[in-house]
């Protein structure tokens, strides 16, 4: 069972859609911020909007997972899980077709509702 | 006596209903742990003008419903859910109020059911965040972040699961001595090392065990825990924090490495006058972070300091000695009581079988509340006994 995504999160996947990458962006302060909300949790100001960006990241670390709570990921294991940070400063989690060395430069990208990452 | 919380301490430390599974709602677990907690001190419930209550599944009920279906009158009542920090964040409250005659006697409980399946209920929806950007990716609930922070700490420091595994050993001896633990069969780094690969680098040894159970404490002034003829501990010291470093991409320390210099100030205590240390245990490199985090090594030094220190109840470094979570189980915040009551064990010669023969003055520390990629709560509190 898939827990609905938050409407800023709904918002930020159709706007990565749109663009290839994007991050939600403070008009206000300039600052960006990962996962979405819906006022910056920097300067508190409500006008957010998404950013088009390179999705260039590099990883921080990946993880294998043997075991899921959800039924839905079973025939899917086991699957690699990236943690990356944008070159922007956003720490971000992504699917990753195999384990990723730290600092391996990767490209974000939004295949089917989840963020992967490809060299 | 040294400290900021006057002549206010801390007594009837309880454990409570520890099972896998529970066919019974949170209320019931926080009415029985109470119940205990009265049975102990001689107490009635009309003595109890004060509840500090911590509990991930006490909805649909809300806290305030605990003061009529626990028989109680409440002249203070809080709820503090914060996970791992909900015993250290329950004390400090809960000192402060008894300090300032809001209240004379509070009992502090953290409690919560695990009905079968409801554990992932619980994880997905924790908080938005997660929601969004954690759970999708492969729906491993805190095991996902954690095991990130691991590698991310392992590829800093240098540790192994083998020091790791240590850790983990040491606690499941603890637990082997211990009455309520669920999992009192001891094991060997061999076992730590062969178990199975959950979240790698997680394996089925590193993690804790979900299940039903509760925690408590009381809180009161001294002169009311002497005339019960309770064995007391005072509160020396406690610091909270929330949201510490969040400028670090990379977590590797916690709020403890902000907070442990004023903690050890106020009590009067330094790392080595500790006689018994309780960590919090959901994740090995964690309790790697608070040990560094509050001044027992340098940062970055856990792994030579367990491998040069015996962490068993009987060792050089009493630590987690009921087995923390690791062994009792993980019952939702009661898991962030563990250490506490422990440690108010301890440091009141009340822990039988794994007594540390001499404990005087204790520290637990505390962690909760995943939100995205690390807890946001960090605190410690250090307990003398009297």
């Amino acid at each position: 069972m898939t827990v609905p995504a938050s409407p800023q999160m709904s918002r930020l996947l159709d706007a990565i859609g749109q663009s290839g990458f994007a991050v939600p962006h403070c008009s206000v302060c300039d600052r960006v911020h990962y996962p979405p909300q819906s006022w910056c949790p920097y300067c508190l100001s409500p006008g957010i909007e998404f950013r088009p960006d390179s999705g260039r990241a590099r990883v921080l670390s990946t993880v294998t997972l043997h075991r899921s709570l959800d039924v839905e990921w079973e025939s899917r294991l086991p699957c690699h899980v990236a943690c990356v940070v944008t070159d922007s400063g956003l720490k971000v989690f992504a699917l990753a077709e195999s384990e990723m060395p730290a600092d391996t430069p990767v490209i974000l990208e939004l295949r089917a509702g989840l963020l992967h990452i490809r060299n | 006596m040294a400290g900021d919380f006057g002549d206010v301490v801390l007594a009837a430390p309880t454990s409570f209903g520890y099972s896998r599974y529970s066919t019974e709602p949170a209320d019931w677990y926080f009415a029985q742990c109470l119940r205990t907690m009265l049975a102990t001190s001689g107490l009635e419930t009309r003595h109890v003008d004060g509840l500090s209550a911590s509990s991930f599944t006490l909805a649909p009920n809300p806290v305030a419903s605990l003061s009529r279906s626990l028989g109680l009158t409440l002249t203070w009542l809080e709820s503090v859910p914060f996970g791992g920090a909900s015993a250290v964040m329950a004390l400090r409250r809960a000192a402060r109020a008894v300090q300032a005659g809001d209240a004379s006697v509070i009992a502090c409980i953290g409690a919560d059911a695990n009905p079968r399946h409801a554990f992932k209920d619980l994880v997905s929806t924790f908080a938005v965040a997660s929601s969004d950007a954690v759970y999708p990716y492969g729906a491993a609930g805190p095991n996902l972040p954690f095991a990130h922070v691991t590698r991310q700490y392992m590829d800093a420091t240098g540790a192994t699961r083998e020091d790791f595994g240590r850790l983990c050993v040491s606690q499941r001896f603890n637990a082997h001595y211990c009455e309520h633990a669920l999992l009192r069969t001891p094991t060997t780094l061999e076992d730590y090392l062969s178990a199975p690969p959950i979240a790698e680098p997680f394996h089925k040894l590193d993690l804790v065990m979900p299940c039903a159970g509760a925690e408590g404490f009381l809180v009161l002034r001294e002169a009311h825990a002497r005339t019960l003829g309770l064995p007391y501990a005072h509160v020396l010291s406690v610091v909270e924090r929330h949201n510490a470093y969040p400028e670090d991409i990379r977590m590797l320390r916690g709020g403890w490495a902000h907070d442990a210099a004023r903690l050890y100030q106020t009590a009067g205590q330094t790392p080595e006058s500790i006689d018994v240390v309780a960590t919090y245990d959901d994740c090995p490199a964690i309790v790697f972070m608070q040990i560094e985090g509050l001044g027992f090594c340098a940062p970055g030094q856990a792994r030579q300091f367990v491998s040069n220190h015996d962490l068993r109840f009987n060792g050089d470094f009493p630590h987690n000695t009921s087995g923390g979570q690791l062994g009792c189980g993980q019952a939702g915040c009661a898991g962030g009581f563990i250490g506490v009551v422990e440690v108010l064990r301890q440091v009141t010669h009340q822990a039988g079988a794994r007594q540390v023969v001499g404990a005087s003055v204790g520290l637990a520390s505390g962690y909760g509340m995943i939100m995205y990629d690390r807890c946001l709560g960090s605190g410690a509190a250090i307990l003398e006994g009297a």
